[in-house]
């Protein structure tokens, strides 16, 4: 017996749009069929807007199909007599988890839903134990909400469901607002679920590797269907998953970098087979090495070893640039801050938590920083006080070489040249039309209505908004297009610097390739200046060309990303990750393979050049 | 900006208060307000006074904490004990030009001041010893008949309960907004009144909007939760009185009838 079953789904929904007398529907789902047996660990994988989210509440019977029928441990959710019943066996996390807790403490959360299904007092708080400690948050019962981290509160609000007791908990997204170690702690906590306890999962991500244990995964794309079956099944389908917007796992990109670069790599799924694999490779080219060797009368000097050393430089020229840089004072167009420091005073405990302490750093134009540290080491407190939002309590920022809170310059004129992009800037979308809100920041500066009009088109241009949205209102556009008009909002006040904060952050692969590009586009042609907070190493490792580590309001690193990700053992210690790339070179480094690299490969393409490079020179090297 | 603001005032201490039901201490705080129309002469206010300092003891609260919450109502206070010194008839004690200051008006504005300062203390105490979801809790219950006459007491309790909870993210998010518009030029502080509230507008419906979409989202998570109204729900920590409670009744009870008894036979001390 199936525990979730979809036939011919189809869901439409209502659009109401102003001076349309006419009542318009937008389709979601368009015949959706799924089965899904108890005990399976299934991932649902698609772009935003691609109808994940109201599949999942489908399956969770909160809405009810148009056409078609949900069937939940064998009833139909369209019949209302089994609403109850239904809560009853499937749970539904959320992405947000501050809009899902309901109580002032994390106990009375965890007890809300049993609480609705009328569980008996005495039963109550035995509940709440038990599911407080399969999330491992025992002992956090009388604490609130608002003082958990973010991937606490994901695990209170699973621990929610939990209590209920449900068969089938659907989990919509559950990892796409919180940090790396929220999102580690999360997926532990549904692992263990699913292994465990039996409990049936359905998770919802655009994070393939998030679903590589998945007994099967469902891809979607426009409201259907698109790739459906077991994990191996679908990485077989690369061009398929493209298309709808997912992005491979590691080792699959590497194979396929490493079969661009003639190496026959063989269909391989996990990271163990690869390596097997190389290892596999470079014994055999040894040997035909001295095969050819025991042939050869002459010794040829392999001649790889000086293309390696017109390369090794490179970084090292990278971080001797930034050192001289990092001691000029703030002059010279440049963005820096003196000996800051500042703490958050805190009423009712009575003392100041130190955000910043003692931060020196400078930039130019042209710089590409990403600013990376594990949550609550600073880093947005650094970010507010480059553009003025907070004026430090000891230091001084520049800009320019003129003190920001000093006469100089006026905050206004700061705020301009160092445009602040806070995460999730969708959020302050005001206006009535997307060009008006694109003008808001041009306009407070002080440009003429022509100058703000045409900056504002401009900036439409550069992100690829199409003329006919200037009149629409910001807010029925979809959220990758709101972020994108957020942003032209910010590059319309044509900034000189652009500092982001977590700039993609919920934003699925080619929306994160998009944002990316543009930016890098910006920093080459425009010299924009780019400050970015990231938590995602491999993004960092792919477009800065210099990385700060934050760890307790100070600046532990700064340097190229080679320099910054030599010291691996020094990152992990602060809670951090390494690219994948890199973590994957050191393993083959701990293997027998090839020579040291002196240029330490960040990023999967250099990854790949590396690997073949070796594998080249071992045949001849001996 | 607004992250230093706590919510509520409850001051955290093991004390047999704090740990009353939240009911007796609705009960309480009414009974005390009551007295204290009752004791207008020197032994009833004595008695009030001991009362209360007794509670503040027992409580815990540090006086200065006490103190500062009669602060902000010290002008009206004054500004009305002003007007019972000059406004009273009776034996005048000395007069300013067409004013007069009688023997009766200064023990009417002492009275006054010292009940009304009393007033505030007394209710404070409320919300300095009970959690904002346990006087939800207790508001709920108490107030459970007015369910009677189709008052949907649960569900307004439960807006209260929910509101608490979201003040601060609320919050946070303004301070947020604010700064991301101000990021982008707009000020906050320039201009004339007018002006003044046009600058809100960029601030007001990002933030509307933000509270309109968290409360769909919460609506769905509540919903997938078997949240159907306040019927057939059970409470992981349902109210119920205990011996202390009881006790605590009682005390109020005596104390009620001494106030009682004074304000009849010690009316003019």
């Amino acid at each position: 017996m199936n525990i979730l079953k979809a036939v011919n789904l189809i869901f439409r929904y209502k659009v109401y749009s102003p001076g349309q007398k006419e009542e318009s529907y937008q389709s979601a789902l368009e015949g959706i069929d799924l089965t899904i047996n108890p005990g399976d660990f299934v991932g649902i994988l698609g772009r935003n807007g691609s109808g994940k989210s109201t599949l999942a509440k489908q399956l969770a019977g909160l809405l009810t199909p148009t056409e078609g029928y949900v069937y939940i441990d064998g009833l139909d959710s369209q019949d209302s007599r089994n609403t109850f019943s239904i809560r009853n066996k499937v749970g539904m996390v959320f992405q947000n988890p501050d809009n899902q807790i309901v109580g002032n403490t994390v106990e009375e959360d965890v007890a809300f839903g049993p609480e609705n299904l009328g569980v008996p007092q005495e039963e109550l708080s035995g509940r709440v134990e038990k599911a407080l400690s399969m999330v491992s948050m025992h002992g956090f019962q009388y604490d609130s909400p608002g003082r958990l981290s973010g991937g606490q509160k994901q695990k209170i609000a699973i621990a929610g469901i939990l209590a209920m007791e449900p068969k089938c908990i659907i989990l919509d997204e559950p990892t796409a607002m919180l940090d790396p170690q929220g999102r580690k702690e999360v997926l532990e906590a549904v692992r263990y679920l699913n292994q465990e306890k039996k409990i049936t999962i359905i998770l919802i991500t655009h994070r393939m590797e998030e679903v590589e244990e998945a007994h099967s995964i469902y891809v979607m794309k426009e409201g259907k269907i698109a790739v459906h079956g077991s994990p191996e099944d679908i990485w077989g389908k690369p061009d398929q998953l493209e298309e709808c917007g997912i992005r491979l796992p590691f080792t699959l990109r590497l194979a396929d970098h490493l079969r661009k670069r003639g190496i026959p790599v063989p269909r391989l799924y996990s990271e163990q087979e690869l390596l097997d694999f190389l290892e596999n490779q470079m014994a055999e080219k040894r040997y035909q090495g001295l095969k050819r060797l025991s042939e050869l009368t002459e010794f040829t000097l392999p001649e790889i070893s000086e293309k390696e050393a017109s390369e090794e430089p490179d970084f090292h020229k990278e971080v001797n640039r930034y050192e001289t840089v990092s001691e000029q004072t703030g002059d010279g167009g440049q963005l820096s801050c003196r000996h800051l420091s500042y703490s958050y005073s805190n009423l009712k405990v009575g003392k100041a938590t130190d955000a910043l302490q003692d931060i020196s750093f400078s930039m130019k134009k042209g710089d590409y920083v990403a600013v990376v540290g594990k949550t609550g080491s600073g880093k947005s407190t650094l970010l507010q006080h480059l553009n003025g939002l907070l004026k430090p309590d000891r230091g001084h920022c520049f800009y320019d070489g003129k003190d920001i809170h000093g006469t100089g310059i006026s905050l206004k004129e700061v705020r301009q040249k160092v445009a602040l992009c806070f995460q999730y800037p969708e959020y302050q979308l005001f206006e009535e039309t997307v060009l008006k809100d694109i003008c808001f920041g041009p306009s407070n500066m002080g440009c003429t209505k022509w100058v703000c009009l045409k900056r504002a088109r401009d900036a439409m241009e550069l992100l690829g908004l199409p003329e006919q949205m200037e009149s629409l209102s910001p807010l029925v556009l979809s959220g990758g297009q709101k972020r994108k008009v957020a942003l032209a909002g910010i590059l319309a006040m044509d900034p000189e610097y652009l500092v982001l904060d977590e700039p993609a952050a919920g934003m699925d692969q080619p929306g994160k390739d998009n944002l990316f590009h543009l930016l890098r586009e910006l920093n080459e042609d425009k010299k924009t200046g780019i400050l970015l907070v990231s938590h995602d190493m491999d993004d960092v490792a792919e477009y800065a060309n210099r990385i700060i580590v934050m760890d307790h309001g100070k600046i532990v690193m700064d340097g190229g990303p080679g320099e910054v990700f030599a010291k691996g053992d020094k990152l992990k210690e602060l809670g951090l990750d390494m690219p994948r790339a890199l973590s994957f070179y050191h393993r083959l480094r701990e293997s027998d393979f090839g020579t040291e690299s002196s240029m330490i490969p960040v990023t999967v393409a250099k990854l790949a050049d590396y690997i073949s490079r070796v594998l080249d020179s071992s045949s001849q090297e001996i | 900006m607004f992250r230093e603001m706590t919510l509520g005032q409850y001051y955290h201490r093991d004390s047999v208060i704090h740990e009353l039901d939240p009911r007796v201490k609705l009960a309480g705080t009414l009974i005390f307000v009551i007295s204290l129309f009752l004791g207008k002469s020197v032994p009833g206010l004595l008695c009030a006074t001991i009362f209360l300092a007794l509670i503040i003891l027992l409580a815990g609260i540090p006086v200065r904490l006490m103190v500062r919450g009669v602060k902000p109502l010290l002008f009206i206070i004054l500004f009305s004990a002003f007007f019972n010194l000059f406004g009273t008839e009776g034996t005048a004690v000395f007069t300013i030009w067409h004013f007069s200051v009688t023997r009766e008006g200064i023990r009417m504005a002492i009275f006054l001041v010292v009940r009304l300062i009393y007033l505030v203390m007394g209710t404070s105490i409320m919300t300095y010893t009970t959690t904002p979801n346990r006087l939800t809790d207790g508001l709920e219950k108490s107030l459970g008949f007015l369910n009677r006459i189709h008052i949907p007491v649960h569900e307004i309790a439960m807006i209260m309960s929910i509101a608490l909870r979201f003040i601060p993210i609320l919050t946070e998010e303004l301070d947020k907004i604010m700064k991301a518009q101000m990021s982008r030029g707009a000020s906050f502080d320039e201009g004339n009144l007018v002006q003044k509230a046009r600058q809100i507008v960029p601030v007001l419906i990002p933030l509307f909007v933000s509270s309109v979409r968290r409360a769909s989202e919460l609506a769905y998570a509540m919903e997938a939760r078997g949240y159907h109204g306040g019927s057939g729900r059970t409470k992981l920590h349902p109210l119920r009185y205990e011996r202390r409670d009881y006790m605590a009744y009682a005390i109020l009870l005596l104390y009620m009838i001494l106030m009682i008894v004074l304000a009849i036979y010690a009316r003019s001390f």
